[in-house]
């Protein structure tokens, strides 16, 4: 009778506690929500008191300026992000995942003075490489080209290393001497035994650099200028400055840009948001 | 016999050097990209940073034309009245650290086993995270627009005549700003929380429940205190963020109104690149890495130290 007390107020508990964290998290929602809803309404509506979470009248007039291609040519700064981003990726994906693969499991002489070098980069901030970087692209001849953007990424990012080394460090020693027995040189090692054996590491690197390149702003911001070259968050924020009224269409925009990276976290999150926490805390 | 044996010696020590040269050649091919990058993007930008911070560089210069002028960029520093706005700013911003992370803390433990759904809530809660600052600035515009968005006409019609002027107030800016960088961190912080709650043994509970505490106490006289090696990383993290950290302010307010959103991280972009003092910007940022490293230096020795 006491125990089956004790339980009830438990249960009671824990609808309370879920109750409070609803709200804290509809509240914490609220900023998507009055996106996605003004997006629907014409820049009139947009404001009207009370708030009409679902617009009387869905008013797609936003949408049509963004895609219309009409007065900006919104297809090309999607075009220009999903081509860095995804450039941006495949170079993270190379260079930090070799990278991990030899600190981890090469021994060559100079390995661990080297990686504590390049671990210590992180500690570094990214103002004092700014501008030097600036000046690398300006004598390379690439500033406002695109190639700026995913350059960088080529050339082994620091925490995507690191976070490599950590899953590649968990492939048995046993296994990778087996294949040398039969002959395998260390590319064949690499590709048939470790890299699918990490590859909740690698779905990691590939969201988390994904997420990051997609919403890259600080490098196109210095070093594009051509509008046409402009990425989707440059293109939002030049928008903003210039469409100040026309907030429609920037949330229309606004919508449109993150619409990309819902669908894929909601998509994938269970597969590796442990992995996600974990490795932020190693890091 | 003996030649014999310094033989085989040496036939295995050749051996062995051979596997060793082989292992070398395959090491830094592998990591040939990563040292390049380490090499022209850290080593050189660093030294060349160093060197330009003592300089008059500028944008607008050839590189041959700038002049060495000594430590005269780091003792402007002091009589730079942008320079010190940005870095009492810089403080004020500090105010976002301890909310958000007693937030976070707060929603990891309700989401360790105290709640329903909490997979969901765990999702909702990392979505801010992952949004481009962007997108979310022009929805943070349109909400705090001061004649017409949605928190003003709510605190108008509960009867607030004059309500904040908000992004564009000198005095409200900062907190506008502060809740935006609340709202964009506390999800993530509550992940890394929640991994470290996961690492809290379930009997240490068991037992506190056995002897009659509540979940507040327990929440103040386990939790916390288990959790204190996370929150100590968290703060000093988010700590060294506050300073860095520049891309959302450009984005929300370039700084204004005035100089009241500034942080140091800012005001090293908006002297290189708008001012295009890139001399001067070098020396600023050697001063915020010196900060920094302070920040890293508490960290390492209070880690070591503790035995965390």
């Amino acid at each position: 009778m006491n125990n089956e007390g004790y339980k009830r107020k438990k249960l009671a508990v824990k609808i309370f506690l879920t109750v409070i964290m609803a709200i804290v998290s509809f509240t914490m929602l609220l900023p998507f929500l009055w996106m996605i809803s003004s997006s629907f309404k014409d820049s009139f509506s947009m404001f009207d008191y009370p708030i009409k979470w679902i617009p009387d009248k869905f008013d797609f007039s936003g949408y049509k300026k963004v895609w219309g291609g009409e007065e900006v040519d919104f297809l090309r700064f999607f075009m220009n992000s999903i081509k860095t981003t995804a450039l941006s990726v495949l170079g993270t994906f190379i260079s930090c995942t070799l990278g991990g693969f030899a600190y981890a499991k090469i021994r060559f002489r100079g390995r661990n003075g080297l990686f504590l070098a390049k671990l210590s980069t992180m500690m570094i901030p990214s103002q004092i490489t700014m501008l030097p970087t600036f000046m690398i692209f300006k004598w390379l001849g690439i500033l406002d080209t695109h190639i700026a953007i995913w350059l960088p990424f080529f050339l082994g990012q620091p925490f995507g290393t690191f976070l490599m080394r950590q899953y590649f460090q968990k492939v048995p020693d046993e296994m990778l001497d087996s294949a040398r027995i039969d002959g395998a040189g260390y590319l064949r090692m690499f590709k048939d035994i470790a890299l699918p054996l990490a590859q909740a590491g690698v779905s990691v690197l590939v969201f988390l650099y994904f997420v990051w390149s997609w919403n890259f702003y600080e490098g196109p911001l210095l070093y594009i200028h051509s509008t046409k070259l402009y990425t989707l968050p440059l293109a939002i924020k030049f928008f903003t400055d210039e469409y100040q009224t026309n907030y429609t269409a920037i949330m229309a925009a606004s919508v449109s840009m993150t619409v990309p990276v819902l669908i894929l976290f909601i998509g994938l999150q269970r597969f590796f948001i442990e992995d996600i926490t974990s490795s932020g805390l190693k890091g | 016999m003996r030649t014999k044996l310094t033989s085989i010696e040496l036939e295995k020590r050749k051996l062995k050097r051979r596997k060793q040269l082989k292992e070398d050649i395959a090491g830094y091919l592998f990591i040939l990209p990563n040292l390049v990058g380490f090499l022209v993007f850290t080593m050189f930008a660093v030294v060349f940073s160093f060197l330009m911070s003592f300089t008059d560089w500028s944008l607008i210069k050839k590189l041959s034309a700038v002049k060495w002028v000594g430590l005269k960029n780091y003792i402007d520093l002091f009589s730079d009245k942008w320079f010190q706005a940005s870095v009492i700013n810089n403080l004020w911003f500090l105010l976002v650290v301890p909310v958000t992370i007693f937030l976070a803390m707060i929603f990891a433990f309700l989401m360790n086993d105290k709640i329903f759904f909490k997979k969901g809530f765990r999702t909702i809660l990392y979505l801010p995270n992952i949004t481009s600052t962007v997108a979310v600035s022009v929805v943070w515009f349109t909400l705090f627009n001061p004649r017409m968005g949605p928190v003003n006409q709510l605190l108008m019609a509960l009867g607030v005549d004059n309500p904040p002027q908000w992004l564009i107030s000198t005095v409200w800016a900062k907190p506008c700003i502060g809740l935006l960088m609340i709202w964009k961190s506390v999800g993530y912080y509550s992940l890394l929380y929640l991994a470290a709650l996961q690492g809290i043994p379930k009997q240490l509970y068991e037992s506190a429940t056995m002897d009659g505490a509540s979940g507040v106490k327990q929440f103040f006289k386990i939790t916390i205190p288990l959790l204190s090696p996370t929150t100590f990383m968290l703060t000093i993290l988010s700590v060294m963020n506050n300073f860095k950290d520049w891309s959302l302010i450009q984005i929300m307010t370039e700084g204004g109104p005035g100089t009241s959103t500034y942080n140091i991280g800012y005001y090293i972009y908006y002297v290189a690149f708008r001012k295009s003092r890139m001399g001067y910007a070098s020396a600023i940022s050697w001063v915020l890495l010196l900060i920094l490293m302070v920040f890293t230096i508490i960290r390492f020795y209070v880690e070591k130290k503790k035995d965390f």
